[in-house]
């Protein structure tokens, strides 16, 4: 036999105010949506009827009646949706889902009436039908009444409960009603006012920039570097450029309706990641909200609002590059991060841009047409990298470009390879780039200094090279791949550590099967190296080598491992003794530490 | 003259790197500089990014070193930092990130995974606070090694409270979807997928990337190439950025590989730089096993290709036979493999290398 569950009303609101709804404010908006539906469904009904409208009145901080001239409510209808839960009154559905023109869908609306208010009265009358007043109360019980008169429509009377007053302030409701209902198509008066709360631009597409700018200095509060209408299947509105830079984190601020009712101020679920230098006002049609109408449901309709929007600003923004060049370079100067990042995600909008986009390199700031015109060059993908290596290229009149920040590394591969630019990715171990391979017999010569550093550095996973390069008075470079520091970190926390990781890193360095080599290449240009070669058999030469290869991990912003430190102080303290010819006869170069 | 440490602006400065290698590497030059200034907070703030950074947007192994100097500095400061991110949550979230790695890793022999979680747990009794999070790493420690004690421990997980410590309700959400799925139970993974879709959950950055990829792989496992691609196509504009995203790129190169070549070999080209130097043997393991399909599928015999240098089988000229490439990964995937079941005394992966065979997808 079939049970029927039993709903705890105190239960259900308990969910609605702290779990479902952010803020009691929303009752206004399910008033709003509730108000415009029946407008809506009574305009359906009497073609030709385009009268509807929506009047607020105020006993300041006591009580509030919300009419609307719409459909009203049969006592059937009354029975069947303002008793049961969960029943919408949104009249038929299509294919199972409510019409567009329908705002609401989930029937448990008007209970966030009672978030404010201990009771709900409403009074309603279909045209030409008999008056009913509803009575309806937070414990979960309601009355039905024949009414002698009532205006057509609907009129919902509030009660403020002991802490809600100042949601019945006419100041507070003429904020929520422009917050949530600013682009609802029926208008909507606060009693003895003359103007209605909710005007917006019919049309934005027919506006022009001036007044799309007011606009959005009148509803943002905010003087914008430029607005972008945005008019496509699925949205219309505007897309306002902020007239500074703003971080990627920052999402919120927007004013994002479904059917003229305000959804959301957050831009994640509709708008690309990219958008966050813009501030949008705009309303969707077709997309589906979330339960608590505070987001949108992931689906097919979403991602192609989502690139229709993408759509719509590019082609702006491509006409601005035409009729407006200086303008599109003011915007590129402020927000080049949002705009890189778009252009990786849409070709179109990459080939616009690049042109204008800056780049760090070498020769300094440089554009991508600069780039475009450069010849060949490299890019490194690490800021501390490329400022080790800016003055070897700069010395050498090679271009590298730093991609270390944001966006840039995809942005300049994608430069290389859609124009055929000779530009390539450096890696560490491809230093020979910038370097010189000396001359056979030059490494003859250097025979004794090499194999004295090779053995000297073979303790830390090190060998040596000779290379010439600039400039000349950098005696060495110390140059490793990933892999390498990433050993070299495995190495220094298995040895300071005997905790919780011993083991795995332990097991991890085991499982290397060939220990990779760093390079320390000695520059055949400096003094010094030349020195250290023609003085090939000299004591010192391992201790000097040593210190070079601490100098040059310190100068790559390296960390010294213990023994790397200890290694310091011992060969220092060595070159300092010899300097004052104390411990020459004990030392040879061949000596290990 | 050398200006002084002020980690604030060194901070402010790696924030606007991109995520991924080169935020790793200014924050492996900070984390040199916080101990050289001996500045506690920055010490363990910079190793915290690190951590973060190589979890998330990188090599989640590369976390292990910098996890075992977050604990040793930890240890040695009890309480950690005076500030309150470097507090008792932050390091048992620190010894996580180094913990997870290890299911992905072949090499670390059970034994010593086990004596990791279990000092994890000391921890998480130390401080009164873990035990959900502790009671997932129970199951990934199962996860690829026996089903059913993968599943019991996912429910333990879900039962445990949360708590500070606590991982993305959603993330938790789509590990039951997968493991549901992987068990076959549809039913299941709906269930835990209706309160993400209906956002009753909220996602992370991540969370909808990784409940496509479940649904991706079960498509293709089952065969049913029409289920999978809209999710390889929701998969695939969602982009891949760092390398962190080479969780998801070997699905979407078996995907690709059955029915789109052209796509399978652009993303091959443009992303087998990522495997180099790739610890996480799963995420190779994966990229490998996409790679086998996708030249195992390709409809010729010779393929055009831009490929790095490092790559083994590298050729000057670009001109690679389809089927060559397609041993050498099946090579590469089944090796990976079997040392997982070797270390797991399991058949999950031969078992899942089967799966993607010609017969299937």
């Amino acid at each position: 036999m079939p049970y029927r569950f039993q709903v705890n009303l105190g239960g259900i609101l308990d969910v609605l105010s702290n779990h479902l709804y952010k803020s009691p404010d929303v009752f206004l908006r399910e008033l709003l949506q509730n108000g415009v539906d029946a407008v809506t469904l009574r305009r359906k009904g009497q073609p030709g009827w385009d009268s509807g409208r929506i009047v607020i009145r105020l006993e300041p901080g006591r009580r509030l009646e919300f009419q609307d001239n719409g459909a009203g409510l049969s006592e059937e209808g009354i029975h069947r949706f303002l008793a049961i839960i969960g029943q919408s009154s949104k009249a038929e559905l299509i294919d199972g889902r409510i019409p567009e023109d329908y705002i609401g869908r989930f029937g448990i609306g008007l209970l966030s009436c009672f978030m404010v208010s201990d009771t709900i009265e409403i009074h309603t009358r279909t045209p030409g039908g008999p008056a009913h007043v509803w009575i309806g109360r937070a414990d979960g019980t309601y009355t039905l009444e024949p009414q002698d008169s009532c205006p057509e429509g609907t009129t919902v009377m509030l009660t403020a409960r002991p802490g809600a007053e100042h949601y019945f302030q006419p100041e507070t409701v003429e904020r929520l009603v422009r917050y949530y209902g600013l682009a609802l198509p029926v208008p909507v008066y606060l009693e003895g006012e003359p103007e209605r709360i909710n005007r917006i631009p019919e049309d934005f597409s027919a506006v022009n920039r001036s007044q799309l700018l007011s606009f959005g200095e009148w509803l943002f509060g905010e003087e914008f570097l430029d607005a972008i209408p945005i008019q496509t299947p699925h949205i219309s509105g505007v897309a306002y450029v902020l007239p500074c830079r703003t971080d990627v984190s920052v999402k919120v601020g927007h004013r994002i309706y479904l059917k003229q009712m305000l959804l959301t101020e957050r831009g994640d679920t509709l708008l690309p990641e990219w958008a966050f230098f813009l501030r949008c006002f705009l309303n969707t049609r077709s997309l589906r909200p979330t339960a608590s109408r505070e987001d949108f449901y992931e689906d097919g309709e979403l991602a192609a609002a989502r690139t229709e929007f993408s759509q719509a600003v590019g082609s702006y923004l491509a006409e601005l590059s035409q009729d407006a060049p200086e303008r599109l370079q003011r915007v590129v100067d402020i927000h080049a991060q949002a705009i890189k990042a778009m252009a990786i995600w849409d070709d179109s909008l990459f080939r616009l841009f690049i042109d204008y986009l800056p780049f760090e390199t070498s020769e300094g700031t440089m554009t991508g047409r600069a780039l475009k015109q450069a010849g060949a060059g490299a890019w490194v993908g690490s800021v501390p990298k490329f400022k080790q290596l800016r003055p070897l290229f700069m010395t050498q009149g090679r271009l590298l470009i730093c991609t270390g920040y944001t966006s840039d590394e995809e942005l300049v591969e994608k430069l290389a390879d859609d124009f055929s630019l000779p530009l390539e990715p450096l890696r560490e171990d491809q230093l020979e780039l910038v370097m010189e391979a000396p001359a056979p017999e030059e490494e003859q010569r250097a025979f004794a200094l090499l194999r004295a550093a090779d053995r000297g550095l073979k303790e830390f996973d090190c060998r040596a090279e000779l290379r010439r390069f600039l400039p000349g008075d950098l005696p060495a470079l110390y140059a490793m791949s990933d892999e390498v520091g990433f050993l070299r970190r495995l190495q220094s926390a298995q040895k300071d550590e005997g905790g919780l990781f011993s083991g795995a890193l332990a097991s991890l360095l085991e499982s290397a099967e060939t220990r990779p080599l760093a390079t320390l290449y000695l520059n055949q240009n400096s003094p010094l190296i030349q020195r250290l070669i023609e003085n090939g058999g000299a004591d010192l030469l391992q201790s000097v080598i040593r210190v070079l290869y601490i100098q040059a991990l310190l100068a790559g912003g390296h960390s010294l491992h213990g023994g790397e430190r200890k290694l310091l102080n011992r060969e220092l303290l060595r070159l300092v003794e010899f300097a004052g010819g104390q411990g020459k006869e004990k030392i040879s170069h061949d000596e290990t530490i | 003259m050398t200006k002084p440490f002020d980690g604030e602006v060194l901070d402010e400065v790696i924030q606007k790197l991109s995520d991924g290698a080169p935020k790793m590497t200014a924050l492996l030059d900070a984390i040199r500089r916080a101990d050289e200034a001996g500045e506690l907070y920055w010490r363990l703030a910079f190793r915290w990014d690190y951590l973060c950074q190589a979890t998330f947007h990188d090599d989640p192994s590369k976390a292990i070193p910098v996890a075992a100097e977050y604990s040793a500095i930890y240890e040695e400061n009890p309480g950690g930092s005076p500030m309150t991110k470097h507090s008792k949550e932050a390091y048992l979230m620190a010894m996580e990130m180094g913990i997870d790695p290890a299911a992905r890793l072949p090499q670390i022999p059970l034994e010593q995974y086990d004596a990791m979680l279990e000092k994890y747990r000391e921890l998480t009794r130390r401080y009164g606070l873990g035990e959900k999070n502790y009671q997932w790493q129970r199951y990934f420690r199962w996860e690829f090694a026996d089903q059913d004690q993968a599943l019991q421990c996912l429910q333990a997980a879900w039962e445990a409270e949360r708590d500070a410590l606590s991982d993305c309700e959603a993330c938790e959400h789509v590990r039951a979807v997968r493991q549901y799925l992987r068990a076959g139970d549809r039913e299941m993974a709906e269930r835990y997928t209706k309160p993400l879709v209906s956002y009753r959950v909220s996602p992370c950055e991540s969370s909808f990337q990784n409940l496509w990829q479940a649904y991706l792989d079960d498509a293709m496992d089952r065969g049913d190439w029409e289920a999978a691609v809209p999710f390889a196509e929701k998969l695939q504009k969602k982009g891949n950025r760092d390398r962190g995203d080479l969780s998801y790129v070997g699905s979407l190169l078996r995907c690709w590989g059955r029915g789109n070549t052209d796509q399978a070999l652009s993303l091959f080209s443009r992303r087998l730089e990522w495997t180099f130097d790739m610890w996480d043997q799963k995420w190779l393991y994966d990229f490998y096993k996409g790679a086998w399909v996708c030249f195992r599928e390709a409809e010729r015999e010779q393929v055009k290709l831009r490929l790095p240098e490092r790559f083994p089988l590298y050729r000057e000229d670009g001109v690679y036979s389809a089927p060559e490439l397609a041993e050498w990964f099946y090579r590469q995937a089944a090796d990976i493999g079997g040392r997982f079941d070797r270390r797991n005394g399991a058949d999950y992966f031969s078992k899942n290398l089967a799966a993607a065979g010609p017969e299937r997808m």
